[in-house]
């Protein structure tokens, strides 16, 4: 990827440049010649829009049809009839069945595509019979076949949808002002794109007034965090450049930089991860560590609490801190400056190295300098699904010279591509072309000694959703064992993973494999993961209802314990003064008495937490 | 011609009753009251089948029926289907459905031309109810709510549909359904219509406690007023209801 950065700020871009922008799509600059797959669902694009023979597509995304309107399919008619048609079509049943999911409706052509790799992917061989089919009830069956499968896809999975396709970190946007084949990139991630408006919008709301060149107080800032190996880096930084220092453009508004010493020399890796995977070691290295772990949380923290005005106020917070242990120092503990949610909080698109104070720097200029790239030349980061889409294409020039991979390996290192990002359909469309089976054994061997199958490994990984795929729709195998003698239900992480393959042997029936022997516990359907969430959620209501009562309970006899030790004349005091209290509620209308009872419970609950977080 | 009332203190109607062109049902039980509103309006017309659907009472969404037909889910048990066999004209095809959904007031609207239904119904159900009832049928949703027999109270003059229905949906469905529709509520701004009410060409009987207004949208949309209560209605019709397609 040839990429030449420019002497622009993406906050102060000139006027005739902002005004020559248009933006072209991912799908469209990537892989124009390519077909349609069905990552480009979500994003239909004019180019797979518009088959040749097909009459409905031209109408299917415009509204300039005059007569009735289907407001499922965005589809409009000229005649009743043809409405009526509509209404009946397998289409429009499928695209109301996605609109009851939660799903955006499909155009007419990509509805036809997907129909297609349904069949390919699906019944694979014997498609002479099912298309003689006068259309009937195979076709309806399809379509029920396909909702089950874009369902599929989604049940386990909230919200991560953009998580599937391969998404380019930037917006790329043409310009009448640069050479036809090369395209401006801008990181996306600063330009966050709200519905219904285009980013080049977005970028234009974003541009500082013309006289702000200098800091002040209004000018909006952004905080970056680093994160990592005990070095931590930050900086508020404005989003005004110095004007006056070309060399050194970037103004930081606060910034601050610690070291302290917490990874094990040699060994690599932090203390604590060491202590959680091995146990507690006692030398003296591991106690200074394990100190310098906790004064650095402790030092971070402040720092972040000293800079809460500022960081309230950022426009972006960019974090990098590898790992949980390492992300959590900065963000969403309790009394946390930047929440777990927020969404300002987001990755740095690229690699960087040690957490220093010029590597912040040089973050920040990278973030915001747009650079210029070759169209053609343009491809995802890491250029990795183009040669994987000619593999998958055209099977007959399958074993590529360039590599000197035996083919067993190639198509493992491609296979576990596809599991890692979770891309089912690609997956399923490669293992098809090169008739691979879904149980095929990774090569080299002894380096998959613990995973030797895409079950296996989507298993290990805790990829729920790709497990059930796996299972459900390709027929892998789950009864395999990998060389340790474990089934791949064995090395699942997660629960989610478990309920995958209980929804998989609910759906596939107890016949399909001796389930028995891969392990799988009993079946297991969507309604039951349901009830089961429920339950749970009320029983964890009904504890703590029960351990407020428990406490309210052993503060009453802790009260009688005091009264009796006491003697009879404490005791007497103590049943007087209950009993004042009890003349005190009586008098009280019944709403008001269930009011000074809350109040009463409520104060329990709070000593109690208390007296936790103090043992704590 | 709207009338109120209630069925032993509950005011959704339509869940303890059927009322088609030619025949209705009503659900055994103590409320006389109910009983003589629904005879005195029908009585002589066409017959009031008492009766209950696999020993519930709750006949109004178990059951779909128009002119044409009836049809009952597959816990009807086989007296039940002999007495309503007995009670309804023969004109009338009862037709028993298996369907998972078996609500099937609850997932069925229809008037003696069209049917909505929920879109998740079976293939069988489909055609059995466009077989036994004579109408076309449509799987759409109601202002989002799959459950169209709920949310839509439909005879062969007008319709209503729930409140929240979008103009746009309201036009997709009106060109649909080719009658009339409005949004609206009954039972003092219960959303829940079909259930609330029951209607046919010429009665509808709504629960006590909807209100004047409710009551005059109802009577306006099905065209059930008599001749000068039609001229008050027209001339208040404006202020009474916002849309109208």
């Amino acid at each position: 990827m040839t990429t030449r950065p420019t002497p622009f700020y993406v906050y102060t871009l000139p006027e005739t440049l902002l005004s020559s922008l248009e933006p072209i799509s991912f799908e469209s600059a990537g892989s124009t010649s390519s077909p349609v797959t069905s990552d480009s669902i979500e994003h239909p694009t004019p180019a797979n829009l518009t088959p040749a023979s097909d009459p409905l597509a031209d109408s299917s995304d415009s509204t300039t049809g005059s007569g009735p309107q289907c407001n499922t399919c965005k589809y409009s008619a000229t005649s009743q009839d043809e409405q009526r048609e509509h209404y009946k079509s397998d289409y429009h049943k499928f695209n109301v069945k996605r609109k009851v999911l939660g799903l955006a409706a499909v155009g007419q052509a990509m509805f036809e595509t997907m129909l297609d790799e349904l069949e390919e992917s699906i019944s694979g061989s014997d498609s002479s019979d099912s298309e003689s089919d006068p259309l009937s009830d195979s076709t309806t069956d399809k379509v029920s076949n396909l909702l089950a499968k874009t369902t599929l896809d989604t049940i386990l999975e909230h919200g991560d949808d953009d998580a599937m396709p391969v998404r380019s970190p930037f917006h790329i946007f043409q310009s009448s002002l640069l050479p036809p084949d090369d395209v401006l990139a801008i990181y996306s991630t600063l330009f966050p794109v709200p519905e219904n408006s285009t980013p080049q919008d977005v970028i234009k709301s974003r541009q500082l007034p013309p006289k702000v060149h200098t800091h002040d107080a209004s000018t909006p800032v952004s905080a970056i965090f680093m994160l990592g190996g005990g070095h931590f880096a930050g900086a508020i930084i404005s989003h005004a450049l110095n004007p006056q220092n070309n060399a050194d453009p970037v103004v930081f508004v606060e910034h601050k930089t610690f070291h302290r010493y917490t990874t094990r020399r040699k060994q690599g890796g932090a203390q604590s991860a060491s202590d959680s995977a091995h146990g507690k070691a006692h030398s003296a290295g591991s106690n200074l560590r394990r100190y310098n772990e906790a004064a650095l949380e402790k030092e971070v923290r402040e720092l972040l609490e000293q800079w809460k005005s500022y960081i309230d106020r950022a426009e972006h917070i960019f974090v990098r801190a590898n790992g949980r242990q390492n992300r959590k120092i900065l963000v969403g503990y309790d009394g946390a400056v930047i929440g777990a949610r927020d969404k300002r909080v987001k990755g740095i698109p690229f690699s960087t190295r040690r957490a220093t104070g010029s590597e912040v720097k040089r973050v920040w200029l990278e973030l915001t300098r747009p650079k210029i790239m070759k169209k053609d030349a343009f491809a995802p980061p890491k250029s990795k699904p183009k040669p994987k889409e000619t593999v998958s294409l055209t099977p007959s020039k399958e074993p590529e010279p360039v590599k000197e991979l035996s083919p067993g390996e190639l198509h493992t290192s491609q296979i576990v591509a596809f599991v890692k990002k979770s891309r089912t359909n690609p997956l399923a469309m490669y293992l098809e072309s090169n008739r691979l089976s879904p149980d095929f054994r990774f090569e080299p061997v002894e380096q998959y000694h613990h995973t030797p199958t895409a079950l296996h490994l989507a298993a290990s990984l805790s990829l729920a959703r790709m497990v059930l795929f796996l299972v459900v729709t390709l027929g892998a195998d789950p009864t395999l064992r990998n060389d340790e003698g474990r089934t791949a239900w064995e090395l699942s992480g997660d629960r989610a993973t478990r309920d995958a393959f209980r929804l998989a042997r609910a759906d596939l029936g107890e016949q399909k494999w001796s389930w028995a022997e891969s392990g799988v516990n009993s079946a297991l359907t969507k309604a039951d993961i349901a009830a089961r969430d429920a339950r749970e959620k009320e029983s964890a209501v009904r504890e703590r209802a029960e351990a407020v009562k428990k406490l309210e309970q052993s503060g009453l006899t802790a009260n009688q314990n005091a009264a009796t030790i006491g003697g009879r004349k404490l005791a007497s005091s103590v049943v007087t003064s209950m009993g004042q209290e009890q003349q005190l509620l009586s008098g009280l209308t019944p709403e008001s008495r269930m009011r000074i009872e809350r109040e009463r419970r409520a104060r329990a609950v709070e000593a109690r937490l208390r007296a936790q977080r103090q043992k704590e | 011609m709207a009338v109120r009332a209630q069925f032993e203190n509950s005011n959704e109607i339509g869940v303890f009753a059927t009322l088609t062109n030619s025949y209705s049902l009503v659900s055994v039980g103590a409320s006389e009251n109910f009983y003589s509103v629904l005879e005195a309006e029908l009585g002589d017309v066409i017959p009031i089948c008492h009766t209950t659907i696999g020993g519930t009472r709750i006949i109004g969404r178990l059951t779909a029926g128009n002119r044409r037909g009836l049809l009952v889910p597959a816990t009807t048990t086989d007296q039940e289907l002999q007495h309503l066999r007995n009670s309804l004209p023969d004109s009338v095809r009862i037709q028993r459905v298996e369907e998972r959904l078996s609500a099937l007031g609850n997932v069925i609207c229809c008037n003696d031309y069209v049917a909505l239904v929920h879109p998740d119904i079976e293939r069988e159900t489909e055609e059995l109810i466009s077989d036994v009832l004579g109408v076309e049928v449509f799987r759409q949703t109601i202002a989002d709510n799959v459950l169209v027999g709920s949310y839509c109270a439909l005879s062969n003059q007008g319709g209503l549909v729930h409140p929240k229905t979008s103009i746009q949906d309201q036009d997709e469905l009106s060109s649909l359904l080719q009658v009339p529709l409005v949004a609206g509520s009954i039972n003092r701004g219960s959303p829940v219509v079909g259930a609330g009410m029951i209607v046919n060409d010429w009665l509808a009987v709504a629960g006590l406690d909807t209100t004047a207004p409710e009551l005059s949208v109802v009577e306006s949309i099905f065209k059930l007023q008599d001749a000068q209560q039609g001229a008050i209605v027209g001339s208040m019709r404006d202020t009474l209801i916002e849309t109208y397609t």
